[in-house]
């Protein structure tokens, strides 16, 4: 009787519990979105921090702004132009824009955010300044760039700059409450909590649809889904692999991305310096099989170095083929003695299933006569030798160009100055080429002829590209973009 | 000097030095992996861009300057700046300690609280059914690994019935889930330590004596045995109550929740080491001292542990 009558109790005070607060999800018209990104962010400061990337292409301008399918757009800047080398790019700016705080913009805040990047070496962006010499404001609504070195594609590179006001620019202040001159003002944000933003009125662009958007970054890809389903977000970036179990009254937006998983290799040392071995491991891959097995489908085998949303990939350029047998004549013609090759990657990197990719290429690898070496490990560990050039033999890594250009993988890649493997002045000579050519035609033509040569030499072995995926409900509508970015400004209205 | 202020001395040298060896620990095992400077710039950063920026973070002179400078600051109250917000990074663990101490306290006084009661409850009617449920229930609780009982609670509670929410903080209904999926695992720890204690204390002199004298069971319950079955469960509460301030961090990152578990993730992935260091050294401060506390408690509520404990 007495247990009875407890049950009743916790029933009851559990039924409480659950009913208070029911209604609260009432379906009025909404003027305030909520948005659920994966990245944390933990500076507003767009001149040190690019973690909130997002955010920050709404709150401030960029001289140019890149679309959802990549191409380049003006934003600040309404026409840019370069002397016939591409060494000095001159842009001109709109006129009769005002910050936040009313202030008007000029070529003055421009120049003086670039190079405020430029004189902090602690700043992430820094890196994004290293072919710039000097910064001019000609007068307010000009201003110039001049370069060390012939720079075809500058302009796009010039859209990871936002422009914050010389006048009232305080690291300390614009961490947390920053002013620019964007779409969306920031009202509040603490470390830790979800970022609330308000439209800013006077910009000088198209409006966004909400008055209100708030960013919550939200690591734990579960949550984001649960957050959704339980109609705290209204839009959230998923994984790929949970596109299939959001549920019936929302609705999933995937777009092909700009991420690219490769197999790369150490040129310069035997055995992998023949370039039989190399073609071996190439033929010897099943993408399909991988993309099938490891990634439900959601990916795509590539066989360059880019995927199809970036500027440069060559649609001729088909993945290699999966060919054992010729694999196998490979291997035998290259003289391979069974040797071990070690084969490196980062275990905690943005590559997903990563030790099961590494495994799947180790015994397909193996079924061709290559012995193969596993070593996983952290990104502290791996990074450094990799930056470096201290990998000793292949290695499975990643990338996605957030400028969506192919510029920025090639002088990667294929420079030695950089962390290209390969020592190969032909190749030199094309990406200087390909990197110094503003006409954008003749410079996705060398591009192809770079990801050409690097495929019949094997220089790389590509594997997969994948896709992003977002969540929305019933109020939102979002195209989602090739570089992956949430971008409040872009959030529209259903229907 | 007194017997007594020795030992508080000795109890302080002992909290000093062992936070100063967890801080140590943790600086040498994060700078084993090298310099935070190329994970902190993006993949299209050249060699020189990185060795510019250890040069300007000072990660590129030997491991032991670096931690002899880190000492020498340390002792001034400067851990350093947080690589990521460019602010001090011990006022970025601050921010975000009371979220996580509200967290702790909640589920803690929560989850005390309901074994308490429970316990007494069961105690105090003696139904062994009540008894073999309650603790079946705390079994499977303790069986169930927190993140998934809190994905549970959230699919219910959330997403079901769309009653409380499921991501960060704000307000009290905000608090219930991540509370009580921490609490829950008190409950069950504590009605088994609990129960288990005044197993023991129901067969002892004293109990029998005040049943002779004709006590009621609720009274017998509450003020003989109830001081006694607490002695061995103090030092257990202590050492959790410690380990839930230092950061749920499986359920802060679950639920959102902007408190130090969360930021120690973020700062490890972010590589912000200074913020981390700092966290470690909050986080080990706290847990030495309540047990210094609980030691002092101990001592108050059990006349045979001496001051030299």
């Amino acid at each position: 009787m007495r247990l009875r009558t407890a049950v009743a109790v916790v029933t009851a005070l559990a039924m409480a519990a659950a009913g208070c607060g029911s209604g609260a999800s009432d379906a009025a018209a909404k003027d305030s979105v909520t948005a659920a990104i994966a990245a944390p962010f933990r500076s507003l400061d767009p001149l040190m921090d690019s973690s909130a990337i997002p955010l920050q292409k709404s709150i401030f301008d960029q001289l140019v702004q890149i679309d959802a399918k990549g191409a380049v757009q003006p934003g600040l800047a309404l026409s840019w132009t370069s002397n016939p080398d591409a060494t000095s790019w001159t842009f001109a700016l709109r006129k009769g824009v005002t910050f936040q705080d009313g202030s008007p913009l000029t070529a003055q805040d421009v120049a003086f955010s670039i190079q405020k990047v430029k004189d902090t070496p602690t700043s992430t962006l820094r890196a994004n300044t290293a072919a710039i010499t000097t910064i001019t404001a000609v007068d307010d609504a000009t201003v110039r760039f001049d370069l060390n070195r012939p720079f075809g594609w500058f302009p796009r590179q010039t859209s990871v700059f936002s422009v914050v006001p010389k006048a009232s620019y305080d690291p300390v202040k614009f961490a947390t409450a920053p002013i620019g001159s964007g779409s969306y003002r920031v009202v509040s944000w603490s470390s830790g909590r979800p970022a609330v933003l308000a439209r800013y009125d006077a910009y000088w662009g198209p409006k966004p649809a909400f008055a209100n958007v708030t960013v919550a970054p939200t690591p734990e890809a579960d949550t984001r889904l649960t957050g959704l389903q339980s109609g705290e977000f209204d839009l959230a970036a998923l994984e790929t692999t949970q596109a299939g179990t959001v549920g019936t009254d929302l609705t999933v937006s995937s777009t092909p991305s700009n991420f690219v998983a490769y197999l790369g290799f150490n040129t310069t040392v035997a055995p992998l310096d023949n370039v039989l071995l190399r073609q071996a491991v190439d033929h010897a891959i099943d993408r399909d099989a991988i993309v099938a097995s490891l990634y439900r489908g959601k990916a795509k085998p590539v066989g360059q170095m880019v995927a199809p949303v970036t500027f440069g990939y060559d649609p001729a350029l088909a993945p290699s083929t999966f060919d054992p047998a010729l694999a196998r004549t490979l291997v035998t013609q290259s003289g391979y003695t069974g040797t071990p090759i070690r084969l490196d990657y980062p275990n905690d990197g943005e590559l997903q299933s990563v030790n099961n990719l590494a495994q799947a290429v180790q015994s397909q690898l193996k079924d061709v006569g290559i012995a193969v070496e596993l070593n996983g490990r952290p990104s502290t560990a791996f990074v450094p030798d990799w930056l470096h050039k201290k990998l000793p033999g292949a290695y499975l890594f990643s990338w996605r160009p957030s400028l969506l250009d192919a510029g920025q993988v090639l002088a990667l890649s294929f420079r030695q100055a950089a962390m290209g493997y390969p020592t190969d002045p032909t190749m030199e000579q094309l990406v200087s080429a390909a990197d110094a050519a503003t006409d954008q035609t003749k410079r996705a033509g060398l591009i192809g002829q770079v990801f050409a040569r690097a495929h019949d030499q094997a220089y790389f072995a590509p594997i997969f590209d994948d896709e992003y995926t977002v969540g929305l409900d019933s109020a939102v509508a979002y195209t989602p973009r090739a570089d992956g970015l949430i971008i409040p400004s872009e959030i529209r209205r259903a229907g | 000097m007194s017997t007594a202020a020795r030992t508080t001395l000795r109890r302080v040298a002992r909290v000093v030095v062992t936070v100063f060896g967890v801080v140590t620990v943790a600086f040498f095992v994060q700078r084993l992996g090298g310099s935070p400077a190329a994970l902190l710039l993006p993949v299209t950063a050249t060699p020189s861009d990185v060795a510019d920026l250890d040069h300007a973070l000072g990660y590129d002179r030997p491991l032991l300057v670096q931690y002899g400078e880190f000492l020498l600051k340390a002792l001034h109250g400067d851990l350093g700046q947080s690589l990521r917000e460019g602010v001090p990074a011990l006022g970025v663990v601050l921010d975000r300690f009371p979220a996580t101490a509200l967290l702790a306290v909640a589920a803690f006084g929560f989850g005390v609280g309901t074994a308490f009661l429970l316990v007494i409850v069961l105690r105090v009617t003696g139904s062994a059914r009540l008894r073999s449920v309650v603790v079946w229930l705390g079994q499977l609780r303790l069986a169930t690994p927190t993140f998934l009982f809190g994905i549970l609670l959230v699919l219910v509670f959330s997403v079901w019935l769309r009653a409380l929410p499921s991501v960060g903080d704000g307000g009290f209904r905000h608090l219930v889930l991540p509370a009580v999926t921490l609490g829950t695992f008190e409950i069950a720890l504590y009605v088994r330590l609990l129960d288990a204690s005044f197993g023991e204390q129901e067969t002892q002199d004293y109990v029998r004596t005040a049943r002779a004298k004709g006590g009621g069971r609720l009274g017998i319950v509450l003020r003989h045995m109830l001081p006694n079955a607490l002695l061995p469960v103090v030092t257990v509460m202590g050492l959790h109550l410690g380990s839930l301030l230092s950061g749920a961090v499986v359920i802060e990152t679950l639920f959102n929740w902007p408190g130090v578990g969360s930021l120690v993730i973020e700062s490890i992935n972010g590589r912000d080491f200074p913020v981390v260091i700092a966290a470690v050294l909050v986080v080990s401060a706290v847990f030495v001292v309540l047990n210094v506390l609980v030691d002092l408690l101990y001592a108050a509520i059990d006349p045979r542990v001496g001051a030299s404990a």
